[in-house]
């Protein structure tokens, strides 16, 4: 049995499908595929779907990826990906599908481009100017365990905005996950722009070498 | 998608409900389309996307290539504020265009209650409420209407240019057909509508006055424009030459019913008489098993669905029901699927048949008896005896079932308290019937649940003409009911009587309404189904502000010759046959099954001939 991994895009409409329900449309893409995946034993059969790194509601990302496994052999990956690509909701696009290389909580970082409308760009500009300025930037963040209060400026120093867009390289590990929405509120708390006027891409997936995740 | 709606997606609970993009979900070039229909469900997306009407027609009509079928459903109240404030129009989901682009507009009328929701509607997508105000011209799309509410809509009457009553696969297609016709050949909208009432169970409110009595009721109803002075529905004769849908679009957010489903049989033989379902889609009509078993597959392989449902008002009446389940149990294992039959009848439920189920999936069993005495389900034709009940239980229990659902109503007509002690008594005797049974599992309990709803009087019923009790009755009733029930293995829950009571004024209501439904939803009225936002003494105040006296339209007996806001309406079952069906119920007569014999109700007429062979 191996884990077959396919990568796929989440953007535009499908920015909006929860994790949860990503299990379901997923589940359903696979099955209108007819890909020989693996079903478990039992009374109720189903799939085992995995995926690395959840994306927050509404971001989107070219990176995404969901491992399931098959007993097939000789699986044909090429036949798997134009299959599934017929099947996919809008904005679901199938990027690549290969044998998994590495195990999911070899993840350490992500690498997100998040921009903002011309507008609002200066406004987004000063805020990042008193962000970088400063010594520290407290933020609360929910954990399973409670709410605790992490310094922002310890995983990123300072912005840089190149037109209207800024890079950012944040933890999204096992261990710590950052959510970019916490920088965005506290440049919202700079004097910036709500949260939710912030388009929010996620570009890569990282090891703790900064090696690509595959 | 713009930028101002990404915003406002980011601010609400659940977006999922507003991007569409699902599987299935039909787009097209703007420029091949002679006709954009937005069909518009009157509430959230999870309830509108469980709805089996929507996904035939709107593979029906997306199946014209010079056709754009889209969607819309009513934004729930976090949306609909952030739309609101933010400037951004109601938009169909698939091309996020403005509604009052669209050439037409329809609406599905499932329940009374949703009717502010249609306003609350048209509101967002800035569209007059009342076709009188929308002008001749073509500088609004035409509002159109269908669904089982449209055998008496007339309070949201004034607000729609076109109803359609019966079934919409034929007839939808052609009025929409005759619209892009109408509208090539440059005809003004009324001139639109006088050639549409020539297709079968279209109506256009405009053309029909209506005059009043001094005590309220209806005097005439009189046709102008030439239109038919009576319209009859739509219906599909034979039910094995109308394909079933295979391309649903697939929900991302789990909608109410999230499955597959194949409508095995329309319509219903059983003429219980509180039922408007039961009446206005007669006669029933099946549809063979192979039919069913190869749609459903194809249904299953096209939307990855793993539970495929077996749709109708009483699948258990199937006459060929037993094989249409092997049929399916022949694919069903292997791809995965569970099978569900959601409308099963306590009379001809069988151990096979629990049997074959139960291959599958093990969960709750639910029956309605509806009343609590014998002679009350023969007032209501519900021909359920105690024993098969009791026979219904054992099967299950011995199967193995620990818990039962029992669907009960509160104030049918003749009802006494004694009827109502039946409920409770009901209930015991399955819970005895648990413990009688040499194979209970072993210190497991038995649940027996009784959920008891408000009876609401519904036109074209034969108790039509019944008053509803008033709510300090229905109050009284429910008190009762729970003093009745003795064993803590039985769980009661009863259904509001104040929605009850707002659904009885709008299901025999009049136009004169409309009025009030605008100025209900000027002062906050909408989701009036949901509880978080029904506001009952808003909607009591603006009665009385109004001047409209809610106990003429819901509390008031209406004599047998009155003629009713919608007697210019026919669903094929006549009106002597109502009068007749009313007079049996008063007595407690029962009236058999159609399949078993034919009680000449007038609805063969629409098959042109006899509805079952007899012989």
């Amino acid at each position: 049995m191996i884990t077959v991994r396919v990568w796929f895009t989440k953007v535009n409409e499908a920015a909006y499908i929860s994790l949860l329900d990503l299990q379901r449309v997923m589940g359903r893409a696979i099955k209108c595929s007819r890909i020989p995946a693996w079903y478990s034993l039992g009374f109720n059969p189903h799939l085992y779907l995995t995926f690395a790194a959840p994306l927050a509601l509404g971001h989107e990302s070219m990176v995404e990826s969901m491992d399931f496994k098959t007993e097939a052999e000789n699986f044909d990956f090429e036949k798997a990906k134009t299959e599934l690509s017929k099947v996919m909701p809008s904005g679901m696009q199938v990027l690549k599908i290969e044998k998994a290389n590495m195990p999911a909580d070899k993840i350490a970082f992500a690498k997100y481009k998040i921009s903002w409308s011309d507008e609002n760009i200066e406004r987004v500009q000063n805020a990042i100017n008193i962000y970088n300025e400063s010594d520290s930037a407290p933020i609360e963040k929910k954990t399973k365990r409670g709410v605790k209060t992490i310094d922002l400026k310890e995983h990123i120093n300072s912005i840089e905005l190149i037109g209207n867009t800024a890079v950012l390289l944040l933890p999204a590990g096992n261990v710590l996950n950052i959510n970019p929405e916490l920088l965005l509120t506290v440049l919202a708390k700079n004097g910036g722009v709500p949260v939710e006027d912030a388009r929010v891409l996620r570009v890569a997936l990282l090891t703790a070498d900064k090696e690509n995740f595959s | 998608m713009d930028e101002r709606l990404k915003a406002a997606l980011a601010m609400v609970q659940k977006p999922g409900r507003y991007t569409a993009g699902e599987q299935g979900c039909v787009f097209k070039d703007k420029a091949d389309l002679d006709l954009r229909f937005a069909f518009c469900f009157p509430d959230t997306y999870e309830v509108g996307m469980s709805f089996l009407g929507m996904k035939i027609l709107y593979e029906i009509l997306n199946s014209y290539p010079n056709i754009w079928c889209e969607r819309a459903f009513m934004p729930w109240l976090d949306m609909k504020k952030e739309m609101e404030e933010r400037n951004i129009p109601l938009y169909a989901l698939e091309s996020k265009d403005e509604l009052s682009c669209f050439d037409m507009v329809g609406f599905t009328l499932q329940y009374e209650l949703s009717y502010t929701n249609i306003l609350a509607m048209l509101d967002m997508a800035h569209i007059p409420f009342y076709a009188s105000e929308r002008g001749d011209g073509w500088d609004f799309p035409l509002i159109v209407a269908g669904g089982p509410c449209v055998c008496n809509a007339e309070p949201i009457a004034d607000f729609f240019d076109l109803m359609m009553l019966g079934e919409g696969e034929v007839q939808l297609a052609d009025v929409c057909n005759t619209v892009i016709e109408c509208k090539k050949a440059g005809l003004s909208k009324t001139q639109t509508l006088e050639r549409l009432y020539n297709i079968e169970g279209v109506y256009i409110p405009a053309f029909y006055n209506l005059e009043y009595n001094q005590d309220g009721t209806v005097q005439s109803i009189t046709a102008t424009h030439g239109a038919p002075a009576t319209v009859h529905k739509a219906i599909i004769k034979d039910m094995n030459k109308q394909p079933l849908p295979t391309h649903f679009v697939v929900p991302m957010i789990g909608a109410v019913h999230d499955r597959a489903q194949v409508e095995v049989l329309r319509g219903c033989v059983r003429g219980c008489r509180f039922c408007q379902a039961g009446f206005i889609y007669r006669p029933m009509r099946e549809r063979n098993a192979d039919m069913l078993s190869e749609a459903g597959r194809d249904l299953c392989a096209n939307t990855g669905y793993e539970e495929i449902s077996l749709t109708s008002l009483s699948t258990s009446d199937h006459s060929h029901l037993e094989p249409l389940l092997d049929n399916l149990l022949s694919w069903t294992q292997s791809e995965h699927v569970n099978i569900s039959l959601p409308s099963l009848r306590v009379d001809n439920f069988s151990s096979s048949l629990l049997n074959k189920i139960s291959k599958v999936r093990k969960s709750g069993l639910t029956f309605a008896p509806e009343a609590g005495t014998q002679r009350l389900r023969d007032v209501i034709n519900k021909n359920v005896s105690d024993a098969e009940i009791e026979r219904t239980c054992s099967i299950a229990f011995a199967s193995g079932y620990t818990s039962v659902k029992l669907y009960f109503m509160l104030g049918l007509p003749t009802e006494t308290l004694e009827d109502i002690e039946g409920i409770a008594e009901t209930a015991q005797r399955v819970v005895d019937l648990y413990y009688q049974n040499p194979n209970k599992p072993r210190g497991k309990g038995v649940q027996v649940s009784i959920s008891v709803a408000c009876f609401v009087p519904k036109p074209m019923t034969p108790f039509q003409y019944v008053p509803q009790d008033t709510q300090d009755v229905l109050r009284e009733k429910q008190k009762h009911l729970l003093q009745s029930v003795k064993s803590r293995k039985i769980s009661v829950s009863y259904h509001d009587s104040t929605t009850s009571f707002l659904e009885a004024v709008f299901a025999k209501g009049d136009r004169r309404l409309s009025k009030v439904l605008v100025e209900a939803y000027h002062r906050g009225c909408f989701f009036d189904s949901w509880s978080e936002n029904f506001k009952y003494d808003t909607w009591i105040k603006t009665f009385e502000d109004l001047g409209v006296d809610t106990a003429f339209y819901a509390n008031r007996a209406i004599p047998l010759d009155e003629v009713t806001p919608w007697s210019h309406l026919d669903y094929g079952v006549s009106q002597d046959f109502l009068k007749a069906e009313y007079q049996k119920a008063i007595t407690a007569a029962v009236t058999p099954p159609c399949n078993r014999k034919c009680s000449a109700c007038g609805a063969n007429k629409l098959l042109g001939g006899a509805c079952f062979d007899y012989s």
